[in-house]
């Protein structure tokens, strides 16, 4: 696992040789100038130029010309044009902290901004750390827990649940749970979980192609103060079945890792 | 020797007379004395080597002769039908073009019925030649019969552009040589078919233009790819015009001094000649200015030297993407990025060694069930079909429930097992450092390495995981409107699906 820190000019001007504009799980506002003083386009692209140069990752020789380092190429050929990203999206008020990961050929790369604007790269060993990387992210419950407490309902149901649990209104959301077919102990693990959650967040698993996100598999992920984590997904379209699953950071790594490997044995 | 059977078959009846003598020598040297002396024996090895020699060179020639015979003969039969095709054309503007591939054919089977097939496959490429010219010609003939609407309607891709769009061609492109490149000779030849050309002086360009980059191509090759695209050009100006594409811009060379000819221009008209059915130098002037990435064009004066590399995976990744997004605008094609699956499969190999080895036969009786039914979705839309797909998935998810449970216990053990090693370590070195401190540091430093072992395989995941908690804090808060605005470009149906999931954090 090896982390480097880059500006937004230095990815926006090497984005720009590739041809992108988007980068699936951020779009393309994070990489452009945000404010005067950055300057027009021109001047960010040469500030990226000279960052990158300064930084080794842009080099010119006499023989090769201008070419970036391998590091960056694989880095940016991989934000460009990934196969999956999995986009991690941590609840912070009314607003949210992201983690994405990005799969290509063979890299597996993470992607964070942090506050002074800077993005952080890593490199992952595998899918199965990247996945990991993204449930501590999303603050998962570490205790592994039995498998099949689930609840299979459908959107409505759990829209009204939650908006019976989230305005305070705690029995009856504890009863159209027990309703759903809950336990009394696990309906009113899931109300708190959704209405007072200590973490909350979502995991998104995106199919791409052409650098566009074609198909996702997106799972809520709400934990209690007690260490009880409920991730809600839909395994079809939101028409079909929606189902509220006990889960922790094991669990949803296995999810999501058999979710991806099946995705490939039906796609392939 | 050639590889013609006649001269193979030849050779091969000269061994048994070499055996003959060979055994003639040996019988008359142990005759005289019962002992072969030295002049004996060299005479003995010479014809020994002879045969030896002899046989290897059959058996050479003999593969040679069996492979060209294989490649002429699916060739010849690929032939066929396009040969086919050449018979049933009565258009008395190609009769002179007819004759001379029917000339060819009677050389291609004279050759073919003394078995020589190296000349055979020789004659039948360059036969391969004339046909796919002729029918080329045919082609632009009735292409420029056509009315634009009529143009605008039709796809003129050529019949393999599904291979353009794939990691192999990108990897070749890399590499590949383009005759000219660079060369002021290339570069004043575009310039002047960029103003177009007609009767003495197309020839005459072509010419010139041929004896830069061919032969083959040969100038008439050229000829019928400068007619396909003046072709290609109508249709461009048409569906540009109706999609409001804007105008296609020229080169500014006061900008670009260097870029016509160049290496980037050229690799950008390979990929849409390739796609097209035309040589690159003419698929360059379609869009002159493709090729051209990155914010360098932009930046003359303000950084020493703009362009990347052109073989920088970065600078051809951009090309290809600008090629693809050429043939979307102007001409309707483009199968877009052909990925497959397989291409991360390595990446999510160690994901799938932690599954039970029966999950495949859990997925197996859905395989067939979804695989396509997402492409009639798509395209179809069919609420029945919709239904059903999601039958399919529902049931799918939940026949997985040991294959995640299985892999949810190895992760779990993965995710331990570095803290309960660390742990053990301690306590056993503590222990032994009571008793004996030399001792107690030779087995900690066995149990480190033994540790250091199990690490190399589980650190990285144990690592990832703590990583993640980490980089809670070291992550920006941002404010968006809907969760599906962070994603960037996404399909039908992706952002409503990701936005009614984060309802539940987000309201």
């Amino acid at each position: 696992m090896t982390t480097i820190t880059m500006h937004p000019s230095e990815l926006a001007y090497a984005f720009s040789y590739s041809e992108t504009v988007d980068v699936v799980g951020w779009g393309r506002d994070p990489f452009l100038p945000t404010t005067e003083a950055d300057g027009d386009p021109k001047t960010w692209y040469a500030d990226g130029a000279a960052r990158l140069s300064e930084a080794g990752r842009l080099v010119e020789t006499p023989d090769k010309g201008l070419n970036f380092t391998d590091e960056v190429v694989s880095a940016v050929l991989t934000l460009a044009d990934p196969a999956l990203v999995l986009l991690a999206q941590r609840k912070e008020g009314d607003g949210l902290r992201r983690l994405t990961v990005h799969m290509a050929k063979d890299t597996v790369l993470g992607m964070t901004r942090h506050p002074d604007g800077m993005f952080e790269l890593t490199r992952y060993a595998d899918l199965t750390a990247a996945t990991l990387a993204c449930v501590g992210f999303l603050g998962a419950a570490r205790s592994p827990v039995q498998a099949g407490t689930r609840i299979d309902s459908n959107q409505e149901a759990l829209n009204a649940v939650h908006q019976l649990a989230t305005k305070g209104q705690t029995d009856q959301a504890v009863a159209s749970l027990v309703k759903l077919g809950a336990s009394a102990q696990d309906a009113a693990s899931i109300q708190r979980a959704m209405a007072e959650p200590a973490t909350a967040g979502m995991l998104s698993i995106l199919y791409c192609s052409d650098n566009v996100a074609r198909t996702a598999r997106p799972y809520s992920i709400m934990t209690t103060a007690d260490d009880e984590t409920w991730i809600l997904f839909s395994p079809a379209s939101l028409e079909g079945p929606m189902v509220i699953e006990r889960s922790s950071v094991s669990a949803l790594t296995a999810r999501v890792l058999v979710e991806v490997a099946t995705w490939l044995k039906i796609s392939a | 020797m050639t590889s013609n059977i006649e001269t193979i078959r030849n050779a091969e009846a000269q061994i048994p007379q070499l055996r003959d003598q060979l055994r003639a020598l040996q019988a008359e040297a142990r005759a005289n004395d019962g002992v072969v002396d030295d002049e004996e024996q060299a005479e003995i090895n010479q014809v020994e080597s002879l045969i030896n020699t002899t046989q290897q060179l059959i058996t050479e020639k003999l593969r040679t002769w069996g492979a060209n015979k294989t490649a002429y003969e699916k060739l010849r039969t690929k032939l066929a039908t396009d040969l086919g095709k050449v018979e049933a054309n009565e258009d008395a503007a190609f009769g002179q073009d007819k004759r001379a591939i029917s000339v060819a054919v009677s050389k291609v089977d004279q050759a073919a019925s003394v078995e020589d097939y190296a000349t055979a496959l020789s004659r039948t490429q360059e036969l391969e030649r004339l046909v796919d010219l002729f029918l080329k010609q045919v082609e632009n003939e009735r292409l420029n019969g056509l009315t634009t609407e009529e143009l605008m309607e039709i796809s003129l891709a050529d019949e393999n552009i599904d291979e353009v769009f794939t990691e192999e061609y990108m990897e070749a492109l890399m590499t590949i040589p383009l005759k000219g490149e660079g060369t002021p000779e290339l570069r004043d030849v575009i310039k002047k078919i960029e103003k177009g050309l007609s009767g003495a002086n197309r020839t005459e360009v072509l010419t010139e233009l041929a004896e830069i980059v061919g032969e083959p191509p040969t100038v008439a090759d050229l000829d019928a790819d400068y007619a396909r695209f003046l072709i290609l050009c109508k249709q461009r100006d048409a569906i540009g015009k109706e999609g409001e594409k804007g105008d296609i811009d020229p080169v500014d060379e006061k900008l670009h001094p260097d870029f016509v000819g160049s290496r980037e221009q050229l690799m950008f008209g390979k990929v849409l000649g390739d796609a097209l059915g035309i040589h690159e130098v003419f698929a360059t002037l379609l869009s002159p200015t493709g090729g051209l990435v990155g914010p360098g064009n932009m930046l003359i004066g303000s950084v020493a030297s703009p362009h990347l590399s052109p073989d920088n995976p970065v600078a051809l990744h951009g090309t290809v993407h600008d090629a693809a997004g050429y043939l979307d605008s102007f001409h309707d094609e483009g199968p877009g990025y052909n990925y497959r699956g397989s291409e991360i499969e390595a990446m999510v190999t160690s994901a799938i060694e932690l599954l039970p080895q029966s999950w495949e036969n859990e997925i197996l009786p859905f395989t067939g069930q979804l695989s396509g039914i997402g492409y009639w979705i798509v395209e179809a839309g069919d609420e029945y079909i919709e239904a059903r797909f999601d039958e399919g998935l529902v049931a799918l998810e939940q026949a997985l429930e040991s294959a995640r449970d299985g892999a949810s216990d190895q992760i779990d053990e993965i995710v331990s097992a570095i803290e309960d090693a660390k742990q053990e370590l301690s306590d056993k070195a503590d222990a032994l450092r009571s008793d004996m401190e030399d001792a107690a540091a030779e087995a900690a430093q066995d149990l480190q390495d033994l540790v250091d072992e199990a690490q190399a395989e589980m650190l990285e995941a144990s690592d990832a995981l703590e990583d993640g908690f980490e980089k809670v804090s070291e992550t920006v808060v941002e404010t968006i409107e809907n969760v599906s605005d962070a994603v960037g470009s996404f399909g039908e149906g992706v952002g409503e699906k990701l936005d009614a999931i984060a309802n539940f954090i987000w309201n």
